[in-house]
């Protein structure tokens, strides 16, 4: 019977060191990790810049976007029918992104999305836009103008 | 003796309340211990896996045992349709009494102990012998076959690591002359019996991890394999009563093999008591040889992985059990040579 | 007819009768002596088991602790894959894709568009190409750090898995920063990649190079030469070279028995034939060689990670001109025709069929699940063993359940 001294001694001395290192927890919420910039969060729409050719609606692989008429008049949009999106059963795949012509609909860092009540995420699309990117489209437009 | 710690209890609990006070302390002392060790078990384990432990209820995490305890005891007590009533509701309790009682004897300091045994030594292991039926118990009680599993492992394994485990003591009764434990230790205060009775200090180590049941040897929990073993069907606070046997085992081994072969309480170079100043001392250097093991018990459980059942078993036969027979009598022979005869 | 309501008074338990009948898979295994079918245990290593790696059900023929019969029932995450491509365009399967073996994206991905890229004879723009190559061995390391995690879980060991989850951090980061998402990429496009390397990447890949390799002999020296490791699982899940070949096994199953294939090799795609790489090869067919097989192609992704940065043109189209991106690639047409291809994936032979009809939606994809072949041959790897060794050789099988139930 062999006495596995130096296996178990090269074993013993790796966690023993591992525990001189620091740990690697990062302390939610209290600290968060940085996203990349790239990162497919939360659907943000400029409705300004729709013009209803519902390719993201067409090519949402689990139809979680559909398009829905609303009572607003942007530039382009003649139809004026814009993308609505669940964004409960989206996947966050970005592919409505990808094949958007006119960069309208985007995905936003923002992924802390839980909320206790289920019907706050029945969003409309103007909701939506309204929340991030329309207002920066009022701002950016304020700023050119003023 | 002029002894002011003793003659204030003395004074304080007349004698025949003594023994309610003493049995007291030991449960309390048990089970504090094991709430502690679950808090210092997980903090461990987080360090060796570089993350944090528990860190959010109270400072440091302290107050997370208590959190624990609390949780346990508002689960709802779930008793399987067709487990064995009686056994079911028994087994957790069978389980960790033993170890609760096998604290008596053990001497923290000189005169600190709840009742100095003049068969110390000997009642430890025949009362930390029941603990495996309370596993047995609880496994068979459970009309799970995994439950069953564990069970019978557990009876397999302590069938086989038993008589290395005793046959260690043994050898250490021997050289002391004594089966009292403070006895035991006092015999160790010029010389610890680890470099007399290496060979019987690895043997008693790994027979006492096998008894622990903690990886790499918990065959009968078995995490992995067989869901959780013995304890599957268990949830609440009789699950915590296991888990809290288990924590709390862990430092009897600890506590077990630091009296039979480190010196208990003794240095070699401080007095063994006569004071309250040295009996605090003698505390103190107890907890710490007890803390030592108790670091080596977990490094060993996060370090390496679980022996199979079957292998397990057959060193325990093959190899500790004639290992611990030579043991014996190398320690007839030491015993003859120091003692100048028998 | 309307059947009653069931309510917990009117609900009985029905009690199992004395002989158990054993389902017919294993009745087969059950000998004819009363005795000894007395003495059989059926233990159902269920859906929900610390260790069957995702919901795979065995029923296990137990005599003791010694396994008699294995009969896997898969199916608990079937999702009919197969039949949701058949809705949407050849972009739209891709999302599916991520969510087959989900441990390893980014070669599912891989399989399905070098499959459309072939059907479609699209020339892939050769830094798409080492792009491509770099990503999927990033993948690679990922994903077997995520086998063994959960391996040394199964033998006992519990303080790996952390350190797995901790390093394949840095992996995951990096697809992270590429693609925007850590587990479903979502990323590779027909004909290349779906957006350009960003700046300072390089960089990072080769930090996380010098990162691995200090992790790696790490692992190493906790676990190859452990004894205990060793015991737990040499001679534990042998599988014969020729059951492998025969049974369909591919990926470390079939290096580890012994057989020298390897889809990079065997018929290089993209850049892996300018690649100096090894594959490792072991011909003992237990746990323990497969292993060390991934172990050491662990070692050989980093050599590869690091000639592809080496070598990464600075300049390049990351996808094919003629298809395209965004809206493009969703109206993607391949003439018709059937067309079957394979790339060398974290478990072994990621194979995808596609039938085009010439539309834009395909008619018909079929996806060959590595896993489902691996798995196959689990009975015959564990009888006459125990309990604690058909945890550890279901454990080096590497299963994944998304890509097993599809």
């Amino acid at each position: 019977m062999r006495v596995p001294i130096l296996a178990f001694a090269k074993g013993f001395k790796e966690t023993l060191t591992s525990m001189t290192k620091a740990p690697v927890t990062v302390e939610y919420p209290e600290e968060m990790r940085d996203v990349p910039e790239n990162w497919r969060g939360r659907i943000k729409l400029y409705l300004d810049l729709c013009v209803g050719c519902t390719t993201c609606s067409m090519v949402c692989p689990n139809a979680s976007c559909q398009m829905e008429a609303l009572d607003y008049q942007a530039p382009k949009n003649k139809r004026a029918i814009f993308p609505r999106v669940d964004i409960v059963s989206c996947i966050y795949c970005g592919l409505c992104e990808e094949t958007c012509p006119t960069d309208a609909i985007r995905l936003d860092k923002e992924f802390k999305l839980s909320e206790y009540d289920r019907g706050v995420f029945d969003y409309d699309s103007y909701e939506l836009s309204k929340r991030e990117g329309q207002l920066e489209l009022e701002r950016e437009n304020e700023a050119k103008a003023g | 003796m002029a002894d002011p710690l003793t003659n204030l209890i003395e004074t304080l609990i007349a004698p025949p309340y003594a023994w309610f006070i003493g049995a007291l302390l030991a449960v309390g002392f048990v089970l504090g211990v094991g709430g502690i060790m679950s808090y210092v078990m997980r903090k461990i384990m987080a360090r060796i896996q570089t993350r944090l432990g528990p860190n959010r209820v109270g400072p440091f995490g302290l107050l997370q045992f208590l959190a624990d305890g609390i949780k346990f005891m508002s689960k709802e007590d779930v008793i399987p349709s067709r487990a064995d009533p009686w056994g079911f509701r028994i087994a957790p309790y069978l389980a960790i009494v033993p170890i609760i009682v096998a604290f008596v004897p053990l001497p923290f300091s000189n005169q600190v102990i709840v009742s100095d045994l003049s068969v110390g030594i000997l009642f430890i292991l025949a009362i930390s012998a029941v603990a495996p039926i309370g596993e047995i118990v609880a496994g068979w009680a459970s009309n799970n076959k995994y439950s069953m599993y564990g069970a019978m492992r557990a009876a397999a394994l302590d069938v086989a690591y038993e008589i290395p485990l005793i046959l260690s003591a043994i050898a250490v009764v021997m050289l002391a002359g004594t089966m009292s434990t403070t006895g035991i230790a006092l015999a160790q205060h010029h010389l610890w019996f680890i470099l007399l009775q290496p060979l019987g200090a690895l043997i008693f180590f790994v027979a006492a991890l096998a008894k622990a049941g903690v990886v790499p040897t918990d065959l009968p929990e078995s995490e992995s394999e067989l869901v959780a073993g013995y304890f599957t069907e268990y949830s609440g606070m009789k699950f915590g009563v296991f888990f809290v046997g288990v924590l709390a085992n862990i430092v009897f081994i600890s506590a077990l093999t630091v009296l039979l072969y480190f010196g208990g309480w003794t240095m070699p170079f401080l007095p063994t008591g006569g004071s309250w100043l040295w009996n605090l001392v003698g505390i103190l250097v107890f907890l710490a040889k007890v803390a030592v093991f108790v670091f080596i018990v977990l490094a060993t459980w996060f370090t390496l992985p679980r022996v199979r059942a079957d292998q397990f078993l057959s060193i325990g036969w093959k190899v500790l059990f004639p290992l611990s027979v030579v043991n014996l009598v190398v320690a007839v022979a030491e015993v003859y040579f120091l003692k100048g005869g028998f | 007819m309307t059947t009653p309501a069931i309510t917990p008074d009117n609900v009985t338990l029905k009690t199992a009768p004395a002989s158990a009948e054993f389902p017919p898979a294993l009745a087969r295994l059950a000998t004819k002596s009363a005795a000894e079918k007395q003495r059989l245990v059926l233990l159902n290593v269920g859906p929900q088991h610390p260790s069957t790696h995702g919901v795979l059900r065995l029923r296990v023929l137990l005599d003791g602790e010694i396994v008699r019969g294995v009969d896997p029932v898969i199916g608990y995450l079937h999702r009919g894959v197969e039949k949701l491509w058949e809705d949407g365009s050849y972009l739209q399967g891709i999302p599916l894709t991520d969510r087959l073996d989900y441990a390893a994206a980014m070669h599912n991905n891989y399989a399905f568009v070098r499959a459309c890229e072939v059907l479609g004879n699209v020339q892939v723009p050769e830094k798409a190409q080492y792009i491509r190559v770099l990503t999927a061995e990033i993948q690679r390391v990922a994903s077997h750090l995520l086998w063994l995690g959960p391996f040394c879980l199964d033998s006992g060991a519990v303080t790996p898995f952390f350190w797995c989850m901790r390093d394949r951090e840095g992996a995951i980061a990096l697809l992270e920063r590429l693609s925007g998402a850590r587990l479903t990429y979502n990323w590779y496009r027909i004909g290349g990649v779906k957006n350009d390397l960003p700046p300072g990447f390089l960089d990072e890949a080769a930090r996380y190079c010098d990162y691995m390799e200090e992790r790696l002999k790490e692992y190493w020296n906790l676990l190859a030469e452990n004894d205990i490791f060793v015991v737990r699982t040499k001679k534990v899940g042998v599988l014969p070279k020729r059951l492998a070949i025969n049974y369909g096994c591919s990926g470390p199953m079939l290096r580890g028995s012994g057989v020298a294939y390897d889809q990079r090799k065997a018929h290089p795609y993209d850049v892996y034939g300018r690649m100096k790489f090894d594959v490792p090869v072991r011909t003992g067919g237990d746990a323990y060689d497969r292993f060390i097989v991934r172990m050491k192609e662990m070692t050989e992704s980093i050599r590869i990670i690091r000639q592809c940065i080496a070598e990464m043109p600075a300049t390049g189209d990351y996808v094919s001109p003629e298809v395209g991106e965004g809206a493009r690639q969703h109206r993607f047409k391949a003439p018709p025709g059937e067309v079957y291809a394979a790339i060398e994936g974290g478990r072994g032979e990621y194979g995808c069929l596609v039938v085009s009809d010439g539309t834009s939606k395909p008619y018909r994809f079929k996806w060959r699940a590595p896993t489902l072949s691996n798995l196959a041959p689990l009975h015959d790897m564990v009888v006459g063993l125990k309990i604690p060794d058909l945890v550890v050789s279901l454990g080096s099988i590497d299963i994944i359940l998304g890509d097993l139930d599809r």
